[in-house]
């Protein structure tokens, strides 16, 4: 595994420990959050917690431009969003 | 999550972009939250503008509430934020309810509004004709048939019967019918003619060109004084419909 693999990892878990604090409820502890999940379909976040999770993110890695990053994207793409997406996206503002 | 402490509720808000003008943007009522606006055109008008998002109460991540629904109401929840946020003179920009909020709020404090946007409001918002689109959604008895009122996009985002679609239910159902809101917004209705007439700050009309509300959108021309209509190819619901178009429009309005 390369460094950047290894970074990208620590980032997919802490990005998994964010979300089930926002989703704050019992199924979301067990549920397996990987690069591909997405938010909408497999996670079923609604459009709030992805503003919980933005803020979050943003706190956690003040590089990451969170709200610029989602201008560029209709609400529909937002909520198909991948996980990996949002740690790759991470890891290239780091 | 910052909040802001409003008339006994904790009120989430959200700011985006640091520098220039403040815009306050209100969202609309019962199924709505503060995201309406941060998912569509928010994170672009904040490039230049100092935007600041609140959830009402008892939506979003705001707290419950039990009462405090009505125009005049959430005007003083508006008022709160503003004197915490942006003291200053501020556009605010209001979609559907929010939007009769905002004019609610600019004619109670004109001294704090320096523009105002309607996006696709009704004013009154509950009409006695029972065909108001609040009407039938609170009447509405089951998710399908009030999703079937939502444009394609929005829909998707709310997607079958999961868990995204059941929470803005739960929250419905909680407002409809854990709370005084019904009672509420037909007792605080409406801004009057004469009060509209005294607001002498620009306002923009953004109305979908297949509005439910194009009857408002008339009596506004008729009683501001200084209103401009921008048609959107669009339904009621603007934001989700076109942001790109809303966001040209906001955007021209708010440099004008």
């Amino acid at each position: 595994m390369s460094t950047t693999d290894a970074v990208r990892d620590e980032i997919l878990g802490e990005i998994a420990a964010i979300i089930r604090e926002v989703v704050g409820e019992e199924w979301a502890q067990e549920t397996p959050i990987e690069r591909e999940t997405t938010f909408g379909g497999d996670l079923e976040l609604e459009s709030i917690e992805i503003v919980a999770l933005g803020e979050q993110v943003q706190a956690r890695w003040p590089s990451a431009d969170f709200v610029t990053w989602l201008s560029s994207m209709q609400l529909d793409e937002i909520i198909e969003l991948r996980v990996g997406q949002l740690v790759d996206y991470v890891a290239e503002c780091r | 999550m910052p909040v802001v402490d409003a008339n006994g509720v904790r009120l989430h808000v959200q700011q985006l972009g640091t520098k220039g003008a403040p815009v306050l943007m209100l969202h609309g009522i019962v199924f709505d939250s503060l995201a309406t606006w941060y998912f569509t055109v928010a994170p672009a008008l904040a490039a230049h503008r100092r935007v600041i998002l609140l959830d009402w109460r008892g939506h979003g991540r705001s707290s419950p509430a039990t009462s405090g629904f009505g125009l005049r109401a959430l005007a003083r929840d508006v008022a709160a934020v503003a004197e915490q946020l942006a003291p200053e003179p501020a556009a605010i920009v209001g979609f559907s309810y929010g939007g009769a909020v905002a004019l609610r709020y600019a004619v109670d404090h004109p001294d704090r509004v320096e523009r105002i946007a309607v996006v696709d409001s009704p004013l009154p918002v509950v009409r006695g004709d029972g065909l108001d689109w609040m009407e039938r959604v609170l009447d509405s008895k089951s998710p399908g048939e009030w999703l079937e009122l939502l444009p394609p996009r929005q829909r998707a985002v709310l997607a079958g019967d999961g868990r995204r679609m059941q929470r803005r239910v739960d929250q419905m159902t909680r407002l409809c019918h854990g709370t005084a809101l019904r009672r509420e917004l037909a007792a605080d209705s409406d801004v009057d003619d004469d009060e509209l007439a005294s607001l002498d700050r620009p306002v923009l009309l953004a109305y979908g060109a297949r509005s439910w509300y194009e009857e408002t959108r008339d009596r506004l021309v008729r009683s501001l004084p200084d209103a401009r209509v921008t048609m959107i190819d669009s339904g009621h619901f603007v934001p989700f419909e076109a942001p790109e178009a809303l966001q040209a429009a906001l955007e021209a309005f708010l440099d004008a």
